[in-house]
């Protein structure tokens, strides 16, 4: 007693010579992958795989370097904005100046510029020794 | 497996060596013409060397295959409705041998009514049954070969069987091969 798959492939088997034929033609179409190169591995492993990464990095530096050339030209109009207050001031001073308004910087206020505490601590020993 | 997404000619040798047969009667049965089944396989394997990427679990090549040879089998039926060959004209028509007629005829003597009950069920049946048959393809497989829900196969499969039985009860068959299946 046969099995009905023994049965469906003797019934066909005839038909194994031109199977043979046609695999082997297909088969020898076939060209094995070559193996890629160093350049192509690195390519892959570096950029293809993880190019969702580099493509939100892009987009941040996008942004960055978006902001930063806002912030500069903002720099630029400040810059500006001071020298015009300054260039205010220096005429508001001559005016001054000219109706005698403003002596002849005695009666300013000496700023005195608090050294560093290093310079001091001698002069302390010094004081506690006597 | 490996080799063979590799492109290595030897493993896709062995690969298809390994199911040519089958996937030749399954296509056989579907179309009933031998010179179409033939190129119904070469389209399979000439698809299945391009597209075995699209093939993520390397224990399902087999039904992958036989899914790919469905798609060329209703490829071909709805390029060439009007040329299909009726079975027993393209069988007799193939079957060139220089055996004996009368040993022929006794060798097939158990299985000529097995053979005509499986041509005389309707395609979708025919289809399920000759797969399971052919593979030992599981019901969960055979849905994804034909694209049918389980539950479908299922019942196409229960009704091929019990159609089988009582064609062959009726023809009153001798040595009724279903016997010896699972």
């Amino acid at each position: 007693m046969k099995t009905p798959r023994e049965i469906l492939l003797a019934r066909h088997a005839d038909a194994s010579a031109e199977l043979d034929a046609l695999r082997r033609s297909v088969v020898a179409e076939l060209k094995p992958a070559e193996s890629p190169g160093w350049l192509a591995v690195a390519w892959r492993e570096l950029f293809w795989q993880p190019r969702l990464v580099w493509t939100g990095l892009a987009t941040v530096w996008v942004f960055l370097l978006g902001g930063n050339i806002a912030m500069r030209g903002a720099a630029v109009r400040d810059e500006v904005v001071f020298d015009q207050l300054a260039e205010g001031l220096r005429q508001k001073r001559a005016i001054y100046a000219e109706f005698g308004l403003v002596g002849n910087g005695l009666d300013a206020p000496q700023i005195q510029i608090p050294g560093p505490r290093s310079r001091l601590r001698p002069m302390r020993m010094d004081q506690a020794a006597v | 497996m490996k080799a063979a997404r590799k492109g290595d000619p030897d493993a896709w040798d062995t690969l298809f060596r390994r199911h040519q047969a089958p996937l030749y009667v399954f296509v056989m049965e579907m179309v009933r013409n031998r010179a179409t089944a033939l190129d119904v396989v070469q389209e399979t394997f000439i698809a299945a060397t391009r597209h075995l990427r699209g093939l993520r679990d390397d224990g399902k090549f087999a039904s992958w295959l036989f899914s790919i040879a469905r798609q060329k089998t209703i490829q071909h039926w709805r390029k060439n409705r009007h040329e299909t060959v009726p079975l027993e004209e393209s069988t007799e028509a193939d079957r060139v041998t220089d055996e004996d007629p009368s040993q022929h005829a006794v060798r097939e003597e158990d299985e000529a009514g097995f053979i005509a009950a499986i041509g005389r069920l309707s395609e979708p049946q025919r289809e399920v049954l000759v797969l399971h048959y052919l593979d030992e393809f599981v019901v969960e497989e055979i849905a994804v070969i034909t694209d049918t829900p389980v539950g479908t196969v299922k019942s196409r499969l229960h009704h091929a069987r019990r159609s089988l039985k009582q064609i062959l009860r009726y023809e009153n068959a001798p040595g009724n091969p279903l016997g010896t299946t699972r």
